[in-house]
């Protein structure tokens, strides 16, 4: 298994007391899995991928990325992992305005001493510029771009890295209906390409069908200790 | 880690040139805050120095009785209009009994707008200035151009310009004189590169004390030729006044009057030993005394005192404001980062670490630094050129 998790637990603190408690039963993502982690707003779908990427500690449990527990390596062995292993996608795209299309794919290699940016890279970018249908505007400003083509930079990005596993955080929350179920299905299809386990958490109902399992946890939600 | 400081780089310029006005505007409000101070301060120190320079070339000069500042700088900055006054025969009172050498200078006059300056050849001597082309100037009509009024415009050996009228009331009375340039003096960085000099004789002849005439035979005018005894032409008041000087008919030219009581405006004294300067500056000191003898060394020290005292002035209130704009575009600065945090929290989202990010901020910061002291630089490196303007501006 690529990815494994024990009974995770994860609180966020106010002084004593928790104020915000997340419970997620244990599972497991194989390679080309594609998991949609449903949930209404507020219930730590985010906070779940914040810790499928090692940016958060669980309190209780552990996330182990090919047998080894994210808990157990120090904050540079993390970030190298979440730069080289994990792909991201946001809401609200999060590229760079003062780079042009390619170079926010790129930027990945920029950020991370692990990860050189030579011609593979560049060569793996422009392809994969090329699957979501963006060659001919490598070299656009972003401000140039559409909601959607913006999105499908940024799922060019998360993939550029060859990563194990992608997380998208309401990937297609910004976007038209129209839109949603396309760019959630070119999620699905490049992931699996790529042959990296794909983890996307939504509220929009209408795209679950792309997904090969969901993960419910509005309804695990815990109350105030 | 390899290529941090590459990727690094790399950033910062996209960063600097996808907000390029801001960038600018920053770098140039910073620049220009650093640079005034420095430029003020690089152009009084080159202005001072030239002025003292220059003070030195004379240890005093002579002139009517009337304003020091514009004897001084009429005479040796050619900035100004001496008070009128001094006759050629005034000069005997400095060498009549050899207490000292007096370089007469005549001014007022322009070619083409470049100020015409009339001397004699010991101006020259005294300095061991000679032309670098061509030769001194020898008779009327003839000018040697400074280094700069030659290139300015475009003056070679063998060239000829006319003499501006003095004035528009003067156009039907004193036509401009034919001038051929004979020689072009090597750059000095003194006010002497920037004029044209001619003898005391062709200055006269401008100011139309020396004319010759057409040949009355050969005059197309109207009553030019009146009559004829033998060889001897009789020449009628009709017969035209030649401006032209060149071609060897300077010698037909004449004055009228005793040139003793031809006009000058000033006059460098050098004085035969420092016993000789006591009694010269003795001699001119008289209360119904129409001249004035001037040390220069003394009067530029007075001015640039007052320069500097201004200068010091404007200095501070620089470097005050220099300051508040340092703090200024440092906080304008933490505010355009604090309006990037979601950029920098993306890069750390994406497995950049604090001080990749830092790093990547620093050298944003420092390019921008370097584009600020850049125009610094240029602020300070050009400045000394407007010392002339300081110079002039100081003339009144």
């Amino acid at each position: 298994m690529l990815i494994e998790t024990t009974d995770l637990v994860f609180r966020r603190m106010a002084g004593e007391k928790a104020a915000f408690e997340l419970r997620v039963p244990a599972f497991a993502l194989a390679r080309g899995a594609a998991l949609a982690v449903r949930g209404p707003s507020g219930s730590g779908k985010s906070t779940l991928l914040a810790l499928l990427s090692g940016e958060l500690l669980p309190f209780e449990g552990e996330v182990r990325a090919r047998g080894r527990s994210l808990s157990s390596m120090g904050d540079a062995e993390r970030r190298a992992y979440r730069a080289t292993c994990v792909g991201q996608v946001f809401q609200t795209f999060e590229l760079v305005a003062s780079l042009d299309v390619l170079e926010n794919v790129l930027l990945p290699f920029r950020l991370h001493g692990s990860l050189a940016l030579d011609d593979d890279a560049r060569a793996r970018a422009l392809e994969l510029l090329e699957r979501v249908d963006l060659a001919d505007k490598s070299r656009r400003s972003i401000d140039r771009l559409s909601h959607g083509e913006r999105q499908r930079v940024a799922i060019a990005r998360a993939l550029v890295t060859q990563p194990m596993i992608v997380l998208a955080d309401e990937p297609t929350g910004n976007l038209d209906p129209a839109l949603k179920r396309a760019i959630a299905e070119l999620l699905v299809l490049e992931a699996r390409a790529a042959n990296a386990a794909l983890v996307v958490a939504t509220h929009d109902e209408s795209i679950l069908g792309s997904f090969t399992g969901v993960l419910d946890i509005g309804s695990l939600r815990g109350g105030s200790r | 880690m390899i290529g941090l400081p590459h990727h690094a780089v790399f950033l910062a310029v996209r960063s600097l040139r996808h907000s390029w006005r801001r960038s600018l505007l920053l770098a140039l409000v910073l620049g220009l805050s650093l640079g005034v101070p420095l430029a003020l301060a690089s152009l009084l120190e080159r202005a001072s120095t030239d002025m003292r320079a220059r003070a030195a070339v004379a240890p005093l000069v002579l002139g009517a009785k009337g304003s020091e500042s514009d004897l001084v700088f009429g005479a040796l900055f050619f900035a100004a209009t001496p008070p009128r006054g001094l006759l050629m025969q005034d000069l005997a009172r400095i060498e009549g009994d050899g207490l000292g050498q007096a370089v007469p200078f005549a001014l007022g006059a322009t070619a083409q707008k470049t100020p015409v300056v009339g001397t004699t050849i010991d101006n020259f001597d005294r300095r061991g200035l000679r032309p670098a082309s061509g030769a001194m100037f020898a008779t009327i009509g003839e000018c040697v151009a400074g280094a700069e009024a030659a290139r300015a415009l475009g003056l070679a050996p063998g060239s000829r310009l006319y003499t501006d009228p003095a004035s528009l009331s003067d156009l039907a009375g004193v036509f401009p004189l034919e001038l051929t340039v004979t020689g072009v003096l090597p750059p000095t960085g003194t006010p002497d590169d920037g004029v044209l000099f001619v003898d005391l004789r062709t200055m006269w002849s401008i100011r139309g004390l020396g004319h010759r005439h057409d040949d009355p035979g050969a005059s197309a005018a109207p009553g030019a030729l009146i009559g004829q005894d033998g060889e001897r032409k009789i020449a009628g008041e009709a017969l035209p006044i030649e401006r032209k000087a060149a071609d060897g008919i300077a010698a037909d030219f004449h004055f009228h009057g005793d040139p003793s009581t031809f006009p000058i405006d000033a006059a460098l004294v050098y004085p035969a030993d420092a016993k000789a300067q006591a009694i010269l500056l003795g001699r001119f000191t008289g209360k119904d005394e129409t001249l004035q003898l001037a040390r220069p060394d003394q009067f530029i020290e007075r001015v640039l005192e007052r320069i500097f005292g201004v200068g010091r002035v404007l200095g501070a209130v620089a470097v005050a404001t220099a300051a508040l704009v340092l703090l200024v575009a440092a906080l304008a600065f933490a505010l355009s980062i604090r309006l990037r945090a979601d950029e920098l929290a993306l890069m750390r989202r994406l497995g950049a670490s604090r001080g990749r990010v830092a790093a990547f901020l620093a050298t944003e910061a420092a390019m921008l630094l370097a584009i600020a002291l850049a125009i610094t630089a240029v602020c300070a490196l050009a400045a000394p050129l407007l010392a002339p303007v300081v110079m002039r501006l100081a003339a009144g």
